[in-house]
């Protein structure tokens, strides 16, 4: 098999200060192809944003990666320079964010804003590149770009504000898209077209799409492998199909379990008792156990390693396959 | 944009009206009496010569029918006659108004030349000694009232004190650009900067705080996500986010600089509009007084025009 688009291998990723580092992303591996899609799911503060953020390395003043590499196309990200970084990122690597009414500049036209893209990153003349962020507003389903390319980001509606992300994003051709959260703050009838849009321009492009979400129905309508993060650890690691039917990690049957389900009447919903655990203080064992409905000694005193129960199944949790 | 601009010259007349109005209303209730400052209070005027005067002033009719005939003739541009100057108050003031323009003018230049520079680079260097030093001076520049700094500089640079190796600039006095530019601009530099420096400290502590919230807007991460040189996003998206709320502050602050040039005329013995204003508040010359805060007023009006078209070309949302 060819090498995959992106791989990365034992990524980790501290905040730190003068005086201490916490780590939100450990040990983190996965790989994305041309053409398919990687769903990272998990609740806030799992580290799956700043997993994203930290191929794109556009972390946060205090965060670091620490460890691991970041192979893009065989070529290490994580030694390059800023320099060298902005050269791919918008050509090679593209992002669009959960709020994309706040990812637009409030004070620019959105034409502006995809031609501001093109000139970056190609050597074309104003006019051209005008005519293809047209062509692009059009490609991702708005139905008037003229109109829509003179307008400002707070004349048009979050789903096609998203819209306008996603042409920026497309402008220069990526290979690889990451998508952090483009649906949480829409309707959902829009998050149902954004995603048809997203799988439509993945197999157009032949793009990698890299989709983080706290939405198991989202991933399962679009992607084609899963990992399930929790407190800066994949837990559970396999097809959608496979994660959706035959969890074996007890974190991704609760997910599961708290998904709201149309077919079914319920007095309550399941949830996950307690809280993400605080980045400062991890419990000593499993990640999980402090909310683990199975959870005994060993749990709470031995950190379990992942295994691989089935063929590209991998699970952290002693006792899936058993 | 047009109607935008056409929207707010509307009401910039619309103000005019109304503080001229509050303008003579206050200038007819100030305690004292013009007539018997004009015939001398020391001894006992005549009363036959106060009536007299009174009636050629016009000062015993209804303040209504005063007010009437003021308003009348101040739309053709009549602002009456100063009543110890003897000249039309427009040629008063007109031979003023440039001087202190010009002052307030350079200070404003001034302040943003030295403000909005510093704002940014102490925001970009935020937590840095250098952003340490910058905004201790902005605080320091902000406390200092006008008068103080006027009295310092002329210390250190006029009568200098320390025996500095520098020429040494006139303390006070206005010599017509006309006649010297050079000493007419030796005569402008201290009041200017006295002026400036409070102003300029105001504005580089907005830019600065503006600055680093347009610095951690999450639309600053999609601009790095777009490959867009890091330079770019500084000055073609923070910044131009950044000065909006700057230039509202800009336009507050006018009212703040138009007052300093009434403490700053008169510390540096500057003969423009302000001198002018406070010797009339002295005689209580009323149609000199009124002219002069009028004039003043427009100025002020006129500014915050000026500051709320460019609010709209700069924010679109404005508009």
């Amino acid at each position: 098999m060819a090498e995959p688009l992106l791989d990365v291998q034992n990524l980790e990723m501290v905040f730190e200060n003068k005086y201490q580092a916490f780590t939100a992303v450990d040990h983190l591996s996965f790989s994305v192809e041309k053409g398919q899609t990687l769903g990272i799911v998990g609740e806030s503060g799992s580290g799956k944003t700043m997993a994203a953020l930290s191929v794109m390395k556009l972390l946060p003043n205090q965060g670091r990666v620490s460890g691991g590499k970041i192979l893009f196309e065989g070529k290490d990200l994580v030694p390059l320079k800023d320099r060298e970084m902005q050269r791919l990122r918008g050509r090679e690597l593209a992002m669009i964010f959960q709020d994309p009414m706040m990812s637009l500049d409030q004070v620019y036209t959105v034409g502006s804003q995809i031609v501001e893209a093109i000139l970056t990153h190609e050597p074309v003349g104003k006019k051209q590149a005008e005519e293809r962020a047209l062509a692009l507003l059009a490609a991702v389903g708005i139905a008037h770009p003229q109109r829509v390319f003179r307008s400002y980001p707070f004349e048009l509606s979050g789903g096609m504000c998203q819209r306008v992300m996603i042409a920026i994003a497309l402008s220069c051709n990526p290979k690889l898209l990451f998508a952090d959260e483009p649906t949480t703050a829409l309707d959902v009838t829009v998050q149902a077209q954004i995603l048809d849009l997203l799988r439509k321009v993945r197999d157009e492009y032949q793009m990698g799409i890299v989709l983080i979400t706290h939405d198991l129905g989202v991933v399962s309508d679009i992607a084609d492998r899963v990992i399930v993060m929790y407190a800066g650890k994949s837990m559970e690691d396999a097809s959608t199909d496979v994660i959706m039917n035959h969890p074996a990690h007890p974190y991704t049957m609760g997910l599961i379990q708290s998904a709201p389900k149309l077919e079914e009447q319920v007095e309550r919903l399941h949830s996950i008792e307690g809280a993400v655990p605080d980045i400062r203080s991890m419990p000593k064992g499993c990640r999980f156990c402090t909310r683990c409905p199975q959870a005994n000694d060993l749990c709470r005193e031995t950190e379990p390693q992942a295994k691989e129960i089935a063929p590209g199944h991998f699970v952290r949790c002693h006792y899936a396959g058993s | 944009m047009t109607r935008f601009i056409l929207r707010r010259s509307a009401i910039a007349v619309l103000l005019l009206f109304v503080v001229s109005s509050i303008v003579f209303l206050t200038v007819h209730m100030m305690p004292g009496d013009p007539v018997l400052l004009m015939l001398g209070t020391d001894s006992n005027p005549d009363p036959q010569a106060v009536e007299a005067l009174r009636r050629e002033l016009g000062l015993d009719q209804p303040i209504l029918t005063q007010y009437a005939n003021w308003m009348l003739h101040a739309l053709q541009g009549n602002l009456g006659t100063s009543y110890s100057e003897h000249v039309p108050v427009m040629q008063s003031i007109g031979s003023r108004l440039p001087r202190t323009l010009e002052l307030a003018g350079v200070s404003l230049l001034l302040a943003c030349l030295i403000g909005l520079p510093l704002g940014v680079l102490s925001a970009l260097r935020r937590g840095k000694f250098s952003d340490l030093v910058m905004t201790t001076g902005a605080s320091l520049g902000t406390s200092i009232p006008v008068y103080v700094l006027g009295y310092l500089l002329i210390i250190l640079f006029s009568l200098n004190v320390f025996g500095w190796n520098i020429p040494t600039l006139p303390s006070s006095g206005y010599v017509n650009f006309s006649k010297s530019p050079s000493a007419h601009f030796q005569r402008l530099l201290l009041p200017a900067v006295a002026l400036a420096l409070g102003l300029a400290a105001s504005i580089m502590r907005m830019t600065r705080s503006s600055m680093l919230d347009a610095l951690s807007a999450e639309s600053v991460r999609a601009l790095r996500a777009k490959g867009l040189p890091e330079h770019n996003v500084i000055i073609r998206h923070v910044i131009r986010n950044a000065f909006i709320p700057v230039v509202t502050v800009i336009g507050l602050q006018m009212g703040n600089l138009i007052g300093g040039t009434v403490l700053c005329e008169t510390v540096f013995n500057w003969p423009g509009l302000a001198t002018l204003l406070v010797k009339a508040i002295n005689q209580r010359d009323y149609p000199l007084i009124q002219g002069c805060i009028l004039v003043m007023s427009s100025v002020f009006i006129l500014t915050n025009m000026v500051v709320d078209i460019i609010y709209g070309v700069l924010d679109p949302r404005a508009r």
